[in-house]
């Protein structure tokens, strides 16, 4: 599903990760790591949101490098803290992901009901408290039809109403349209989860 | 009443001092100070015997009693203020009502202080529709201000007329991605923008009159150089923007060739003031090259803005060199070749550098 061959990604002369090959096939993956061992710039390098060596292959055909349009189209991503420009709108956002996404496996009205983001989509992200904020950064990594969704911390600030709705659309994203899925958390999102560790700056199976 | 005074009045004036010292220097310091007392009854007397001119100082003064609403409430939903709920929230109505109407009249005090000797002259000359107007208006500010802040200290979690209809707004307009930078600008940093436009605008005015019997697109052009100058912070200050909240743009699965046309767009009706004032003042022929060439000329601006490692010390140094660059183009006649460099260049860093960009650890820090 997702291949990782020759990564490098260093900050200056400093070596963040290095990790010669790592493949993720269909599954739900749950990366674990202490605080700075290199979780959030790996799910960063995986959603290819910031440079790096090497190379990231779906299906072992589409290339992060080679194709990076077609590879974002197949990888989704959200991040631990959510910031976007106060002025818009949780509908400006939603729009413009659905857009350039195109259409997902479910109906985004219904995934928007579905964590309670249609009570204040149209309230400018300036009035969000950072549980709504967390709820909308998710609802857009569920947009279009990926093949790998990356979590960065999904259950940070989430409500006790809302996690157990995650848990949900995870299992039935994974079972339903075949959709991989890496974790990060301090609590395990699915029981069946793998686990991978982020270990001298490597990605290893545990 | 010590501390409500430092909230809200101390804090009104301090956070609009220059907005005061511009009235004040209109007011008193354009005219040498004997002739104060005979400007000012001029002026007076101007607008409270033409209707019009009545009617325009009114408006002025109800933007300004706009602005006191306006930060009065958003003083009180301040989440350091909360604590006004549970003290000023608690009096009784009198003593409430005659905090919040000293507070307004502090805030209002300098149209108040216009209005007396306008009341007294208009009374003088016997234009006494024009004096009661002011008095009523006046009157009317007041209470509407003192009412609207009581009610906002009883219901506080109640939604502004002007966010309702901002709510609607938002439901029938769907911001598209090239306006984000300009929404911000807007919003975020309308003074940086006025001020751009401002001086912008009048280095432009300014070129113009240099224009002779036989008119020469180079003359205008250098002023459209000096204005783009000014506009180079806010193409470094878009570069901050994306960094800091729209650093998940680049996952989206959009083709390059669109990145950078949206690019251009957000350029193009940044400039749009300038298009339309070089419009007004120029040969409408000569339209199509002021627009690509400031819009180029930004946009390679923002494209150099890729590299990371161009601070703002770097990036002036490169702002200067390309802005003299091409002044020598058009000098040479050069203009239209000089659009296609910029663009071919802007084009070729832009699609070289978008992917392996990433922003300087210290802007996201």
């Amino acid at each position: 599903m997702l291949t990782l061959k020759g990564i490098i990604k260093a900050y200056h002369d400093t070596v963040i990760l290095d990790i010669p090959e790592l493949q993720l096939q269909h599954h739900i993956y749950w990366l674990l790591g202490g605080n700075g061992a290199g979780k959030t710039t790996s799910m960063k390098v995986m959603a290819g949101l910031i440079p790096f060596k090497g190379d990231i292959l779906v299906d072992n055909n589409i290339s992060c490098r080679e194709q990076p349009v077609q590879y974002r189209r197949l990888v989704n991503y959200a991040e631990a803290e959510p910031l976007y420009p106060g002025f818009l709108t949780g509908n400006d956002l939603v729009s413009l992901f659905v857009q350039t996404k195109g259409n997902g496996y479910k109906d985004i009205k219904e995934l928007t009901a579905m964590l309670g983001v249609d009570r204040f989509i149209h309230k400018p992200v300036s009035t969000y408290s950072s549980g709504m904020l967390k709820k909308l950064s998710l609802l857009l990594a569920f947009t279009g039809r990926p093949k790998v969704i990356l979590l960065d911390e999904p259950l940070i600030t989430l409500d006790n109403h809302a996690v157990p709705l995650l848990y949900n659309m995870v299992e039935e994203f994974y079972t339903h349209y075949g959709v991989t899925f890496c974790i990060t958390s301090h609590q395990q999102v699915s029981a069946a989860a793998i686990q991978l560790q982020v270990q001298d700056r490597n990605i290893v199976k545990l | 009443m010590m501390a409500l005074s430092k909230i809200f009045i101390t804090q009104f004036y301090a956070r609009n001092t220059g907005f005061f010292l511009a009235v004040f220097y209109f007011f008193f310091g354009i005219v040498p100070g004997g002739q104060l007392i005979s400007y000012h009854t001029t002026l007076i007397t101007a607008f409270t015997s033409n209707i019009a001119m009545l009617l325009l100082v009114l408006l002025l003064w109800l933007l300004y009693t706009l602005k006191c609403v306006g930060y009065v409430h958003k003083t009180l939903s301040a989440k350091e203020n909360i604590f006004l709920y549970g003290t000023l929230g608690i009096l009784e109505d009198g003593p409430k009502r005659r905090t919040l109407l000293r507070i307004q009249l502090s805030l209002y005090s300098p149209v108040l202080l216009y209005s007396i000797p306008a009341i007294l002259i208009a009374f003088k000359d016997s234009h006494y529709i024009a004096a009661a107007s002011i008095l009523l208006f006046n009157i009317l500010m007041i209470i509407l201000a003192v009412w609207s802040y009581e009610r906002k200290i009883k219901h506080p979690g109640t939604t502004s007329l002007f966010s309702t209809w901002q709510d609607w707004l938002n439901r029938l307009v769907r911001k598209p991605l090239w306006t984000f930078y300009i929404y911000e600008l807007l919003n975020g940093n309308v003074k940086s923008l006025a001020i751009t436009k401002f001086i912008g605008a009048v280095i432009l005015l300014f070129t113009c009159t240099f224009i002779g019997e036989e008119y020469d697109k180079r003359v205008v052009l250098v002023g459209l150089l000096v204005n783009l100058l000014m506009h180079s912070i806010l193409v470094f200050n878009h570069r901050r923007f994306d960094d800091l909240y729209l650093s998940t743009i680049p996952h989206l699965p959009i083709l390059l060739w669109k990145r950078y046309v949206q690019t251009v767009a957000t350029y193009f009706v940044l400039l749009l003031p300038e298009y339309i004032l070089l419009l007004l003042k120029t040969n409408v022929v000569d339209l199509p090259l002021f627009l690509m060439e400031g819009t180029s000329v930004l946009i390679l601006l923002r494209s150099l803005l890729y590299f990371p490692q161009l601070d703002q010390d770097k990036y002036y140094r490169w702002v200067f060199l390309i802005i003299v660059g091409v002044l020598f183009l058009n000098l040479a006649y050069l203009y239209w070749f000089a659009v296609v460099l910029l663009q071919l260049i802007a084009f070729g860093i832009f699609y070289y550098r978008y992917y392996r960009y990433e922003p300087p650890l210290q802007e996201i820090q």
